[in-house]
């Protein structure tokens, strides 16, 4: 790896670390689903009765029979050739099950967070323009709630409001069930579908995103080089967005980095109460089905997703502030 | 001649009145029930797949009854009604069954439907289903196909409750089309991994159009279906929520059609009925016949002993605890089996009329006296996801509180409580819900018969042991008279109800609930299972 552009070497030289990493993660899960009581081959047996021969076939089926260090190595050689298994519940390989929900997921996520983290930071710097005023107490005040309000509820209670009581928008799911014409009317038809849970989604994220924006941009309209700028007579906005966001929004960026994965478990409240067919929601049913496979396959995709995302903050960090370097 | 013409004439012109009269019935009927619209139906899961002979669970079973057909159904009294079969006959004291099919009707891929493949679908097929270890495989010997449209069944020795049985689809034959499915029965995988598991063709009212998943599946009307003008709705489809909440909303705001009965929080049910958009139903769910038990462990030195388990029963006050959990919508139960299976119902609980005075001497003559207001402890399980027994269990614990038992109540997921209580026999008490219908020799048996002591899910958990119970359970089944079977039956009702293995608590409420723009929803007595055929927009 030597040459190249340092930027190119420090990733390969990232992705190569997160490897074993992966690795513990996929041993860990492993062991801790197995350690829960109820197995796959129970659960499908629970559809109907099932007779004691019925039952062990199943769990030949779903390859319980044998020992579980047996078991996991056969589930991480399958995974060396980037076989995450077969699902027994689906009926269906595990990664085309999880492809098939990916993208449900990420319009949802791709979409919230996109909301939480730009209006999170233009209210954070606003706040702290007008910092101590009546709209701030009252903006900081909102954000505690909502950044204390558990996902569900406020999911629940948005459908209450929005679809239930003033019926503008559909109360669950990604589309309309009654036929809706192709082309445009199909993109405005999901998009109404989008606006809740993506609101339900964003809430917390974005209260966090304000929270620190606001505190560190305080921090940082207190120093000495901001009253300088500020002497030299250049105007508010400039001083505002160009010298004190820029030296406030490293940390921003950290807390947004972390969140992916709180965001990630928050798809799963989220999509359940929203009937949204994505990915939070095939976790729930595949821990209720106790769908081995599925549910590792799950946790490996989104402990990768995660990986991905602390690798792009760490990318960011130095596109922001050039005294960051790779080392 | 002159006055023949007249006479013919006005002969003529009563005629063609008459026959026009008769059309504009036969229209105006056809009007009530006009085609159009699309019925959109809640369902708690994604079902993987249709495949619903290997999986004969709820969420398979939902879209797949509007595919497929079976040979015969049954009316709400659950009397065999004709389907793809349009007449049968028993013969040899019930030994050999043959079957009359219908001619002209035809797979959605255009192909008839032959005796050929009701032949396949028996034969390859059925065995696949969990259940035909039960009602099939000991039972058949062979099935032949001697002309196009007549298929013989013959039984190794008469079996009652077949005919029943053949008439719901969660343990019937669905008519596979052999000409599809004959390469793909070699094993249960292949059966299961088969194309048409997921892309099902069948002989029923709806087509299968697409598969969306984690989000819905869509049916489209069958243009030749051989029940025409049948299906009405153009469109069904099934769409996948996984939150109470969400699907109840949902219903009420009319982005939905309809949720079956145990997709609706029954004390919700009074609510509903209010609602002018919606209809609460209170019927159709008699053939499933679904009731709520206490399982009491046998096995343990407390709940071992008969004394105990009547004093338990006599202890519990039932009408409270049912107007608790449900509402007051649930009926209370008091035998082995749901009241709507009439011919075989006995009230054998009745017996254990609510009374403390009763329940007190009977625990001191077992041998726990009461210390302090208390004689023992025991633990209650109940499965997470069926509210109403985390309620009941609460009412239970307060109302034997009073005599003296202690109650921990604790409660697992679904497949941890299955573990602990049929694989592991690791509990004191159980709250469970069975389906008893929609014949006892297929799911009430299961609970008292000695030879199904072990390790699977709804088997005897109780370890209950009767012989008397037993041989009555043995030789049931091959009663023809359904008098007499009817009277077997009851007498196991009372031998059980004396020992108490298990206390009847209340009966499911049939409280499935449709938008008020379409009638003839449920039109069969098996809760979910119910084809759509028949529901029309208003």
């Amino acid at each position: 790896m030597a040459g190249g552009h340092p930027l190119l070497r420090y990733t390969v030289r990232r992705i190569l670390q997160a490897v074993p990493l992966v690795f513990w993660v996929v041993i860990i899960n492993f062991t801790i689903i197995h350690l829960a009581p109820g197995d796959p081959a129970i659960y499908l047996a629970s559809i109907t009765e099932a007779t004691p021969e019925a039952y062990a076939e199943l769990r030949l089926e779903c390859g319980l029979d044998k020992p579980l260090h047996v078991q996991m190595g056969i589930y991480l050689w399958k995974l060396l050739h980037l076989d995450l298994g077969y699902s027994t519940w689906h009926n269906s390989p595990v990664l085309g099950v999880i492809l098939d929900r990916l993208p449900a997921t990420m319009l949802l996520m791709a979409t919230a967070f996109s909301i939480a983290s730009i209006m999170g930071v233009i209210l954070g710097v606003i706040a702290s323009r007008y910092s101590y005023s009546v709209g701030d107490h009252l903006a900081t005040l909102a954000s505690l709630a909502g950044y204390s309000m558990p996902i569900f509820w406020l999911g629940q209670l948005l459908i209450l409001f929005f679809a239930l009581y003033l019926d503008w928008l559909p109360s669950q799911g990604m589309y309309s069930m009654r036929g809706v014409e192709p082309g445009w009317p199909a993109v405005l038809d999901v998009l109404k579908h989008l606006l809740l849970p993506a609101i339900t989604y964003a809430t917390y994220h974005m209260t966090l995103v304000f929270r620190i924006t606001r505190g560190k941009m305080q921090e940082t309209l207190a120093q000495d080089f901001i009253l300088t700028a500020k002497s030299k007579g250049l105007n508010e906005r400039r001083v505002l967005y160009r010298h004190a966001l820029r030296n406030a929004l490293l940390p921003v960026v950290t807390v947004i980095g972390i969140n992916f994965a709180y965001v990630m478990a928050g798809s799963v409240f989220t999509e359940t109460v929203f009937g949204w067919p994505g990915m939070g929601r095939l976790i729930f049913e595949s821990i209720t089905a106790r769908d081995y496979p599925m549910i590792l396959g799950i946790f490996l995709v989104v402990s990768m997703m995660i990986v991905l995302a602390n690798l792009i903050t760490d990318i960011l960090y130095a596109m922001i502030d050039p005294r960051v370097a790779y080392g | 001649m002159e006055r023949n013409k007249i006479r013919f004439g006005s002969v003529a012109i009563f005629f063609v009145l008459a026959a026009v009269l008769a059309l504009g019935q036969v229209q105006g009927l056809a009007w009530a029930q006009k085609q159009g619209g699309t019925l959109v139906i809640g369902l708690e899961a994604d079902p993987g797949h249709f495949n619903l002979i290997v999986k004969p669970g709820t969420t398979v079973q939902v879209p797949a009854v509007n595919i497929y057909n079976k040979l015969i159904t049954l009316d709400f009294n659950l009397n065999p009604k004709p389907e793809l079969a349009k007449s049968w006959e028993v013969k040899d004291g019930g030994k050999t069954l043959i079957f009359h099919l219908r001619k002209g009707v035809k797979f959605h891929d255009g192909k008839e439907m032959t005796s050929e493949d009701v032949k396949f679908s028996l034969e390859k097929c059925l065995p696949y289903n969990p259940r035909s270890r039960v009602f099939w495989k000991p039972v058949a010997e062979k099935v032949e196909a001697p002309d196009k449209y007549t298929v013989v069944v013959r039984l190794k020795k008469p079996f009652a409750p077949l005919l029943t049985v053949m008439g719901v689809i969660f343990g019937g034959p669905a008519i596979y089309p052999k000409h599809l499915w004959k390469d793909h029965v070699g094993s249960r995988k292949a059966f299961l991994n088969a194309p048409w598991s997921k892309k099902p063709v069948g002989t029923g009212p709806f087509m299968f159009k697409e598969y969306k998943k984690g989000s819905h599946v869509s049916l489209v009307r069958n243009p030749n279906y051989w029940n025409a003008p049948k299906p009405y709705a153009d469109k069904l489809v099934i769409r996948f929520i996984s939150d109470a909440n969400t699907r109840l909303i949902a219903l009420e705001k009319g982005e939905i059609d309809y949720l079956r009965a145990a997709l609706v929080p029954w004390d919700q049910a009074d609510r509903l009925r209010k609602n002018p958009k919606l209809v609460v139903l209170d019927k159709g769910g008699e053939a499933t016949g679904q009731v709520d038990f206490m399982l009491l462990n046998l096995r343990r030195p407390i709940t071992g002993n008969v004394k105990v388990r009547q004093a338990i029963a006599y202890a519990l006050d039932k009408n409270q605890i049912s107007q608790l959990a449900s509402g007051g919508t649930a009926k209370v139960a008091n035998g082995i089996m749901h009241s709507a299976m009439r011919w075989a119902h006995k009230g054998s609980f009745d017996q254990y009329k609510h009374d403390l005075k009763m329940a007190n001497r009977l625990l001191d003559e077992a041998g726990y006296p009461m210390k302090g207001g208390k004689r023992f402890s025991l633990t209650l399980t109940w499965a997470r996801g069926r509210n109403f027994e985390g309620l009941a269990a609460e009412v239970i614990k307060q109302q034997l509180k009073k005599v003296g038992i202690d109650i921990k109540i604790e409660s697992f997921d679904r497949a941890a409580t299955l573990q602990k209580v049929y694989i592991n026999h690791n509990f004191d008490i159980m709250m469970q819900f069975f389906t008893t219908g929609p014949d006892p020799k297929i799911s009430v048996t299961r609970v008292y018969d000695r030879n199904n002591i072990g390790s699977a899910n709804f088997n005897n958990a109780p370890s209950y042991i009767n012989v008397g119970v037993q041989s009555l359970l043995d030789a049931e089944w091959q009663i023809q008279d359904v008098k007499k079977r009817g009277a077997a039956w009851r007498q196991i009702a009372d031998m059980v109800a004396a020992d108490a293995p298990v206390i009847p608590l209340f009966e499911t409420p049939f409280v499935h609930t449709h938008s008020a723009k379409w009638a003839d929803v449920v039109t069969r007595p098996y809760c979910a299972y119910c084809t759509r055929e028949d529901a029309y927009l208003k």
